[in-house]
């Protein structure tokens, strides 16, 4: 199934309230803003549109109980980050992601697991040399 | 025709004259000395290849300057002579004074064609590395900041990349953190900050450019090359610090089974569609001992570099003159 496509970016607040929700879970408008408003003289209106735009970018889901709304995060945090560098890669094409991004082992690397397995045989042989040769050394 | 057209029309023919030609170049080089290339020590081939792929864009700036300052380095014997004002029996690419024979319709469309393909080509570039730096900045956002100088991604996925175009951060996730022994953290942190204080991410994004108005083949193996440049420049920065090259391979190796682990189940096999790896020959380079890296290599195809660029230097006046002959209308 394809993934949902996220609509970045995300504004201060619209991260806070998503790091705040990973955290606690489920919340109502009224404690969001009693966290993550008051202190910064941020209005109810404020935290509540915050929300209401994360339910249109569907980053939140949101169950009516009693009068109130309660949201919830619709992605985990991982979900997100993976999915956001996954984005990275795509848009610029395989190997223009290195533009940002340099990654110490590329996925491509990652495609053939015998080359993996040749690979540590390489690396033990070369080990087993170098203590050979650090045993003769020692010995002399 | 006003003056805006004809100059966009020629500044356009030029830059594609220039290039195509400085294509040929560096594709002649890249052909006869790929082998020796691989062969130079990281650091320097990655400069070696940047120049390569520079050519192209040189050759252009050449001859579009030579046209721009009639009278200067461009002026040899004859050729200096050639302009409208001056009696010329041809076309004139000078652009100080007015052209006396002018540039025929069917060039000027096709060319205004061009220069609209590049400028919209730019523009898409630029807008998908806009939306690709937003979400860098989403993914700094999430990340912490850690007293070493890294960032810690807040993901159990194993992962490990230096990220931004000016100022450079070096990114670890947590998930990595806690399956790494602290030496192979600080192998991997040391290899990060290496393409940080390279600005490996801004050189690649100019690479990656510079490959497009390449020959299609040789720009997609120069760009691989280059990748590989860069990551071997890196290892080996690390070998040297760390002074043990067995142990940053088999760090490599440690990661690159962590990720495989993690990234590719048996349900999704090939899952990353990318191109065949650079791990091996990353591998194979840091088991070998740095003394057989040979620096002949480099200087002969650095000297060939320079001999092309002095000839194109020295060929741009007749490439003008011949042009302008060419041109319909324009012979004498």
């Amino acid at each position: 199934m394809r993934e949902k496509e996220i609509h970045l970016p995300l504004g201060e607040l619209e991260i806070e309230v998503m790091e705040y929700l990973w955290e606690v879970g489920p919340a109502e408008v009224k404690s969001v803003h009693e966290v993550l408003g008051k202190d910064k003289r941020r209005s109810l209106n404020t935290v509540q549109s915050t929300l209401e735009r994360l339910y249109r970018k569907q980053l939140l889901g949101r169950e009516k109980q009693s009068r109130a709304y309660v949201y919830s995060p619709n992605v985990g945090r991982e979900a997100l980050l993976v999915q956001t560098m996954g984005h990275i890669a795509d848009r610029l094409g395989a190997r223009d992601s290195g533009a940002l991004m340099a990654s110490f082992v590329e996925l491509a690397d990652l495609q053939n697991p015998e080359n993996l397995e040749m690979l540590q045989a390489l690396i033990d042989e070369q080990r087993n040399q170098t203590g050979a040769t650090r045993d003769e050394n020692s010995d002399e | 025709m006003n003056s805006l057209t004809h100059g966009i029309t020629v500044y356009a023919l030029l830059a594609l004259v220039g290039m195509a030609a400085g294509a040929l170049i560096s594709a002649l080089i890249f052909t006869l000395g790929r082998r020796w290339l691989l062969e130079c020590p990281p650091a320097i081939r990655a400069r070696l290849l940047l120049a390569l792929l520079l050519c192209p864009v040189i050759a252009a700036l050449a001859l579009m300057l030579g046209m721009s300052a009639p009278g200067s380095f461009f002026s040899v014997g004859e050729i200096s002579a050639h302009c409208g004002s001056q009696g010329g029996m041809h076309y004139s690419f000078c652009q100080w004074h007015a052209p006396q024979i002018t540039l025929p319709q069917w060039l000027i469309y096709p060319m205004l064609l061009v220069v609209g393909l590049i400028v919209a080509v730019a523009g898409r570039a630029v807008l998908r590395m806009h939306r690709a730096q937003q979400r860098m900045r989403f993914i700094r956002h999430l990340a912490r900041p850690q007293p070493a100088g890294h960032y810690l991604l807040p993901m159990q996925k194993p992962a490990a990349f230096a990220a931004g175009l000016l100022r450079g951060q070096a990114f670890v996730s947590e998930g990595l953190v806690q399956r790494l022994q602290p030496e192979q953290l600080e192998i991997v942190l040391a290899h990060e900050h290496a393409h940080v204080a390279h600005r490996d991410m801004l050189l690649t994004l100019v690479a990656n450019a510079l490959a497009k108005v390449q020959l299609p083949w040789v720009g997609k193996t120069l760009r691989n090359d280059w990748h590989l440049a860069v990551e071997q420049r890196c290892d080996e920065e690390v070998a040297r610090q760390t002074g043990n090259r067995v142990a940053v391979a088999d760090c490599l190796l440690h990661v690159a089974r962590l990720q495989s682990a993690s990234y590719f189940s048996p349900a999704t096999p090939g899952a990353c569609h990318l191109m065949d790896g650079d791990l091996p020959t990353r591998i194979c380079a840091l088991l070998r001992e740095p003394g057989q890296t040979r620096l002949a290599p480099a200087l002969s195809i650095g000297s060939l570099e320079l001999m092309a660029l002095a000839g194109v230097l020295l060929a741009g006046p007749h490439i003008l003159h011949w042009m302008e002959i060419l041109l319909p209308g324009g012979g004498m």
